[in-house]
């Protein structure tokens, strides 16, 4: 293949040839027979730096003055030599030797590994098969070169996107390192597997002769062992040590250790006590802490930057400012991105129960939040008073709210709650008009749920608020386990021989029969098999092969059905994949049908499914989809009954991310109806 | 096992729900052992427990600590550990193969430095058994290396193992079984053993309303009689996790048969392999990617399995899976009249009538309707044994090796701790066949269905897979009938069974022909006066039964006569020789030892390992390191008073070749023991209508010799190190006691080091004592007796002087 640029320079070097070898620069020596403007030389210059680039590497014929054309690979070539283009050769050869036929033997014999080739001498510079990589700016017509060229040169900023040229990379599955078999690596080699102390001493002197003549007692008192006071001085000085040492490592374990203090740290790991910072002593900050990770879960999911600004993805202490002031303009943008089909009335109301969900929220992490001090005596006293009208009020959610009296409200505003029966040091003052209305979106949060619609990017959350909430007041629901309610004997029950002799004697007394005498169950009257009530093995339980493909074939069948009815109502078109919790498909494909075949970027199907077996998804096709339609009249791939195999009709299937397919019976897709049909889904997915 | 990888999923996608601990106020909560164990002993913590043995001590700390919590709160624990496995995890515990390449590979390893086996051993499709082992044998190889390349600089200062023995690995928490039954006891906690899975029998006890909630592991997820479960407690948080079955079902968005699929295809404790397609990707996103192709293509996992062989005609994973989803749906609990049936179903309803059937709480989710149950459940479970022997399983009576012997017909000898290379150990193994197992199967199949009796059992030892063992089953006159006329009757119910009380009992009687009995005690003819009624009369009558087969004792059926042999006498003697009441177990277990005859105290084991003492060392103080070596080996039976940590001192293999020795006696002797003793009940020898559970646990398994496991080699490992800095520095106690206290870390090990020091030595007298008497007796070399004894002198020289 030769690209349009290789034309160009064949132009540039034929023309060029008879101007001695210029290659078009503006200044050149005798460019005259190849005028341009400055800015039509310069774009002719970037494009040739631009073929010379692409072009390393690959065969070229180089045609000397002599007539002699030799070929090779190029290696290396400088086109800022005024008299053209210096070029390196990678084995050399002699193409074209016509001119001189004599020496070319000669020739040929020099040739080395390299061949430099100067400027002067070059006459023309042919390429075989450049490869263009950046395919979508040589396709660009001739007349946007000028443009692009600009756009290129520019040092502006370039995004990742620019960069790479929208050419995804392959993926390849990573490996892992394996020594080979003769490798070995003996532990010695590894500077922290030797054991030796290092003798730095020693090595000095056996590799470069220098002796120490380090003493201590240069730079220390020298003790004097053999002083008749020495024990004496030793007690003292030990006494010293240990009082400083004793001084405590104030609550450092660490440093306790190395004093030799005996510390409790059973409860530690190593982590804990020699590098983890010490956060103990900040209660207030852990219990802070350990509250916002229950209110606050991380968004897991990848958002798009057009979301980002949404205040649900951000810090949940400006929520609250942002959904009162200008909080529904960014909603309903969400939602209109989401749910585009949906009337502004619903948006609203949805974006109001987001708010909701979120406050709820809040009031959980109030309730949930201890100040880990004890409380002064007045305010406990405080906090009991107001009991009954709260609690009226917390009862019973369900029920509308009650008209606050002036006084029910100073109180609550006043005070705070202890009714219920979580442990609940404090809480901070809450108007009640906020518990009106906390009340009304919890009610309304649940009818929202109840609907299949909902924002597809808020649902998880909200279903992971409203559990939590749920579970906080009792695990065990409404019947908690009480103290004195009566245990299940443990000592009798699953006693074989007690348990035994009560069966007996309570068949006795029903039956009123002459006493007979109890006796143990013989160990012996047990079989080594277990009670069965049909002839057959477990195995006979699971289907057989055909069953197994037929019950496989209606999984599947289910699973597109669902998918098609959820991507088929009309509010929720936007992005089907989301809405079923669907995780993307490796690789990326933006399919939004994953599980169909085609567009799944190679995804596993078990079966080639039947002709029959679409129809009915076709007629689940929402209208507007001709294309599908007239795509389920084409023929289907004709395939025996019941033989798995695969659709692949995608390209990705070679790249196939699962790697099993080689085992596979494999069958490429004689039919495009699918394809089609997928294509054109995917388009109107991307255009709304 | 838990479901491969989904807990991590769940936890992931944030579909796990907290909730304070107070919410369980006054509840039971049914603990399964294993998920406790696991959640507790995270990989992290105890990496060094298989170098030194023992029980893992930081296990106990968490546990009392969490019991207050649970205190606190009222929460009543109930303890569930797992029993027998079903034929799947047997095959997956396939050690038969496997584990005796890794054994061979350790075996190359032990003397030569060489990393040739470093690059496999980590590789993800090995079971746990297998990286157990491959780990194991890493750890040892880096060791041996480590010593290897230090010889020239270390001379009294031990460096410590630079790999872990135990990484990413569940600790096994079966091992230490029998310890946590005593400490349930000790601590008045219920505690069951299920006859299979544990979470299973949680699940029954959840159904019949004796538990409010299960802790148990992802598994539970699949059975649909359980709605809402805790996967975790923080007790830091006072919090709990816990997981809510059709909340996940709905996130995920698959049927409860799909789910079931793809726990069967990820692998679970039931079927603990990854089946194809799915072992091909990272273990930590099989659940992941297996829920993946459920959803985008409807994939069913079984009709994959059927559909895409691995190998043409291979039907391995299909069969797997059957027996998966045949163990979930048949599998067996203790039911509360004391019967082991399966779990949905009930075998009483025709006899009785009055039992409603449960069948429809139970539905077994994908294999048709519950009502049918196969004929070859033997196949996917075990075979059955009486109910009788389940309910001493499940108090703890008897342990599962012997049972899961008799059901599947293979007794599977797994390397110890330091691989099993040594001659003696393998010797040991061979000979417990004839000493230990022949006459525990004899005696456990006596009673039992005549199946059984003639059943061809094996043991296969895992260094030679190939040539296995049969167990003779059959003897004639069986076991029982040999000793079944010694019998000790007190009648005493206050008398608490102790070897102390045992040793007291024996001498107190003027001569022990009193304890042949004329009649035996099971015919229905004995009234019931005449049988063993006392807790103590029972283990008394069993021990001596134990210790008659092993010729402890000599008994001449026909002339009805009993007398010591010299083991005898010298048991007998223990107290007299100055023996603690704590230590007379582990003198038996020696004695029992020396008897065998594998290993003379002062022999190098074969295949020798190498001394943890420095190369200075043995060149210098030859005499000495001979001193230290039977020191050390004699000190592998004491016991620390260690403080719960996690140990990351030095380690010492050669020592813990010893251990393992002693322990394999003790194991061994442990199951005789019970087995002896099931005979005795299953005979009607005992009045067992007169316990209820407490009290079986409380009377007899808290009593009943042999259980504890051994203890680890830190105190052998202490004066070894302790003496060898004595040497070098010139007989300086200060000098080598600092050096103990820092390579020991004793502050928060060993607080009272002193102590533990003085009472060790005393535990040496007593020693010296016991082989002085034995060397009278000569069944000791007069040259051992002498060598340990200056042994001994020159330990409690440098220690007191």
């Amino acid at each position: 293949m030769r690209g349009n640029f290789s034309h160009k320079r064949r132009e540039n070097g034929d023309v060029s040839t008879g101007g001695g070898n210029g290659n078009g620069r503006s200044s050149g020596p005798s460019g005259t027979a190849f005028f341009e403007s400055e800015d039509t030389a310069k774009s002719f210059d970037n494009r040739l730096n631009y073929l010379l680039v692409n072009g390393l590497g690959s065969e070229v014929e180089v045609t000397v003055l002599s007539g002699v054309r030799y070929g090779g690979v190029l290696v290396g070539c400088n086109p800022e030599n005024s008299n053209g283009i210096d070029v390196v050769l990678q084995c050399p050869r002699i193409v074209d030797a016509s001119f001189e036929p004599d020496e070319a033997d000669v020739i040929a014999a020099t040739l080395k590994d390299k061949l430099v080739i100067k400027a002067e001498d070059v006459a023309e510079l042919k390429f075989n098969g450049v490869k263009m990589n950046q395919e979508d700016k040589i396709h660009k017509p001739v007349g946007d070169a000028d443009a692009k060229d600009v756009r290129v040169d520019s040092a502006e900023f370039k995004t990742d996107r620019d960069i790479s040229g929208g050419v995804r990379g392959k993926e390849r599955e990573l490996q892992r390192w394996v020594p080979e078999d003769h490798e070995t690596f003996a532990v010695g080699e590894e500077l922290e597997d030797s054991a030796a102390p290092w003798n730095q001493f020693a090595v000095n002197e056996q590799k470069f002769g220098i002796k120490s003549t380090f003493d201590e007692h240069l730079y220390t008192t020298k003790v004097n062992k053999e002083d008749p006071n020495f024990a004496q001085r030793l007690k003292e000085a030990d006494r010293i040590a240990r009082e400083i040492e004793s001084q405590g490592g104030s609550g450092n374990v660490h440093l306790a250790e190395e004093r030799g203090i005996v510390v409790d740290d059973s409860g530690l790991d190593e982590e804990d006590k020699y590098s983890g910072v010490d956060r103990r002593g900040d209660e207030l900050l852990a219990s802070l802490k350990s509250s916002a990770k229950k209110t606050a879960p991380a968004p897991k999911k990848y958002l798009p930057p057009t979301l980002r600004n949404m205040p649900h993805h951000n810090d949940p202490a400006i929520i609250s400012s942002v959904t009162s002031t200008g909080g529904s303009s960014s909603g309903s943008a969400t939602v209109d991105r989401a749910e585009p089909s949906k009337k502004v009335s619903q948006t609203t109301k949805n974006n109001k129960n987001e708010r909701n969900n979120r406050l709820e929220e809040f009031k959980e992490f109030s309730e949930n939040f201890k100040i880990p001090y004890d409380m002064p005596e007045e305010v406990k006293s405080l906090l009991k008073k107001p009991e009954e009208s709260q609690t009226s009020l917390k009862v019973n959610p369900s029920l509308p709210p009650k008209p606050v009296s002036q006084h029910a409200a100073q109180s609550t505003a006043t005070s705070t709650s202890t009714q219920s029966k979580k442990s609940r040091n404090a809480k901070p003052p809450t108007p009640s008009q906020t518990k009106v209305e906390l009340r009304k979106g919890s009610s309304r949060l649940s009818s929202q749920t109840q609907s299949p619609v909902s924002s597809p990017s808020s649902s998880r959350y909200a279903t992971i608020a409203r559990r939590r909430n749920a579970n906080t007041t009792s695990f065990f629901g409404s019947k908690p386990p009480t103290a004195d309610r009566p245990k299940k004997d443990l000592a009798k029950n699953f006693n074989f021989f007690l348990k035994s002799k009560e069966a007996f004697e309570s068949t006795q007394d029903g039956k009123n029969q002459v006493v007979a005498v109890f006796f143990i169950e013989r160990p012996y009257s047990t079989a080594p098999t277990w009670f069965s009530n049909v002839d057959h093995s477990y195995k006979a339980l699971f289907p057989d092969e055909r069953t197994a493909i037929q019950k496989s074939q209606m999984k599947l069948q289910q699973r597109n059905m669902s998918a098609m009815a959820a991507a088929g109502a009309p509010h929720m078109m936007g992005y089907p994949a989301m809405m079923m919790g669907m995780p993307m498909a490796p690789g990326g494909s933006h399919s939004p049908f994953v599980g169909a075949p085609g567009g799944a970027g190679g995804m596993y199907m078990p079966f080639q499914p039947q002709p029959s077996m679409y129809h009915p998804m076709m007629q689940m096709a929402p209208a507007g989809a001709e294309d599908v339609m007239s795509g389920g009249s084409s023929p289907s791939p004709a395939s025996p009954h019941g033989t798995p195999m695969f659709a692949g009709a995608s390209p990705h299937q070679m790249a196939n991310p699962y790697g099993y397919m080689g085992s596979m019976q494999f069958q490429p897709m004689n039919s495009g109806f699918r394809q089609n049909y997928h294509g054109g889904r995917r388009h109107r997915g991307h255009d709304r | 096992m838990p479901v491969k990888s989904l807990e991590s999923y769940l936890f992931e996608r944030g579909l796990v729900g907290t909730c304070p601990i107070e919410a369980l106020k006054n509840a039971t909560v049914g603990i399964d052992v294993n998920h406790y164990v696991s959640r507790v002993l995270t990989p992290k913590r105890e990496q060094y427990l298989d170098a030194i043995g023992g029980f893992p001590t930081s296990l106990k700390t968490y546990l009392e600590s969490d019991l207050l919590v649970f205190k606190e709160y009222n929460i009543t624990p109930i303890f569930v550990f797992s029993g027998s496995s079903v034929a799947n995890q047997l095959e997956a515990d396939e050690y038969y193969t496997a584990a005796a390449e890794a054994a061979e590979a350790a075996a190359s390893a032990a003397n030569v430095p060489s990393n040739a086996s470093l690059g496999s051993a980590m590789s993800s499709t090995k079971t746990t058994k297998e990286s157990i082992l491959a780990q194991r044998n890493r750890g040892w190889t880096q060791w041996n290396n480590l010593l290897w390349n230090a010889q020239s600089s270390y001379i009294d200062l031990p460096s410590r193992p630079p790999e872990v023995f135990r990484y990413n690995i569940p600790l096994e928490a079966s091992r230490f079984k029998d310890d946590l039954i005593q400490f349930f006891i000790s601590r008045n906690i219920y505690y069951q053993v299920a006859p299979y899975s544990s979470w299973s029998q949680l699940a029954y006890l959840l159904q019949k309303k004796y538990i409010d909630v299960i802790y148990g592991p992802t598994d539970v997820l699949m059975l649909d009689v359980v709605d809402k479960f805790i996967i975790g407690m923080e007790f830091p948080n006072k919090e709990f996790r816990f997981i809510e079955r059709h909340r996940i079902l709905s996130e995920l968005k698959c049927s409860s048969e799909e789910f079931i699929d793809i726990c069967m295809a990820v692998g679970n404790d039931l079927q603990p392999f990854s089946l194809p397609p799915l072992q091909l990707y990272p273990p930590q996103q099989l659940f992941e990617m297996a829920l993946e192709m459920v959803i985008n293509s409807g994939t069913d996992f079984y009709a994959h399995q059927l559909l895409n062989p691995l190998k043409m005609g291979d039907s391995t994973p299909v069969k797997r899976y059957q027996k998966g989803v045949s163990a979930l749906n048949f599998m067996p609990v203790l039911k509360e009249n004391g019967r082991v049936e399966l779990f949905s179903e009930n075998e009483m309803i025709d006899e009785s009538g009055k039992e409603p059937s449960n069948s429809s709480m139970s539905s077994p989710p994908s294999s048709g309707s519950s009502d049918t149950i196969p004929n070859d459940l033997h196949d996917v479970l075990a075979q059955r044994l009486p109910h009788e022997y389940y309910f001493y399983k499940s108090v703890g009576i008897i342990g599962n090796a012997l049972l899961d012997a008799i059901t599947t017909g293979v007794y599977p000898e797994e390397p110890p701790l330091d691989g099993g290379i040594s001659a003696s150990y393998r010797q040991l193994v061979n000979q417990s066949v004839e000493m230990f197992k022949n006459q525990g199967i004899n005696l456990l199949t006596q009673p039992i269905n005549r199946y059984y009796q003639i059943k061809p059992i094996k043991q296969v030892n895992w260094f030679a897979p190939e040539d296995s063992i049969t167990l003779t089953n059959r003897m004639a006159p069986s076991t029982f009938d040999k000793v079944n006329h010694l019998v000790i009757k007190t009648d005493d119910f206050t008398k608490n069974f102790s070897l102390f009380e045992f040793i007291q009992h024996l001498n107190g009687l003027e001569n022990l022909e009193t304890l042949v009995s004329d009649k035996i005690l099971f015919a229905d003819s004995v009234p019931a006066g005449e049988r063993l009624r006392a807790p103590f009369d029972l283990l008394a009558t069993n021990l001596l039964r134990l210790l008659t087969m092993l010729e402890f004792f000599e008994y001449d059926t026909s002339a009805k006569k009993l007398k010591t042999t010299p083991y005898g006498r010298i048991f007998l003697q223990l107290c007299d020789l100055g023996v603690k009441h704590e230590h007379l177990e582990t003198m038996l277990t020696f004695l029992v030892f020396s008897k065998m005859g594998v290993l003379r105290l002062s022999d190098d084991s074969q295949s020798a390992t190498p001394s943890a003492l420095s190369k200075a060392t043995l060149q210098s103080y030859p005499t000495e390191s001979a001193y230290i070596l039977v020191l050390a080996r004699a000190l592998t039976l004491f016991k620390l008073d260690q403080k719960p940590s996690n140990y990351h001192g030095p380690i010492d293999k050669k020592t813990l070749v010893f251990s393992d020795l002693l322990d394999y006696v003790r194991k061994n002797t442990n199951e005789l023991f019970e087995a002896v003793v099931v005979s005795s009940l299953a005979a009607g020898e005992f009045d067992r209508l007169s316990l209820d559970n407490l009290a079986w646990q409380k009377d007899l398994v808290a009593l009943m010799p042999f259980k504890a496991s051994a203890p680890s080699t830190v105190a052998a490992m202490m004066w070894e190190f302790y003496l060898q800095k004595y040497l070098h520095n010139g007989s300086s106690k200060p000098d080598a006691m600092a050096l103990v206290v820092t390579i020991f870390n004793t502050y928060k090990s060993i607080p009272n080091l002193d102590e533990e020091f003085s009472r060790s030595l005393s535990y040496l007298e007593s020693f010296v004592s016991v082989l002085e008497q034995m060397a009278k007796e000569k069944l000791l070399d007069a040259d051992d007796y002498d060598l340990f004894k200056t042994a001994y002198t020159f330990a409690k020289n440098s220690y007191t002087e």
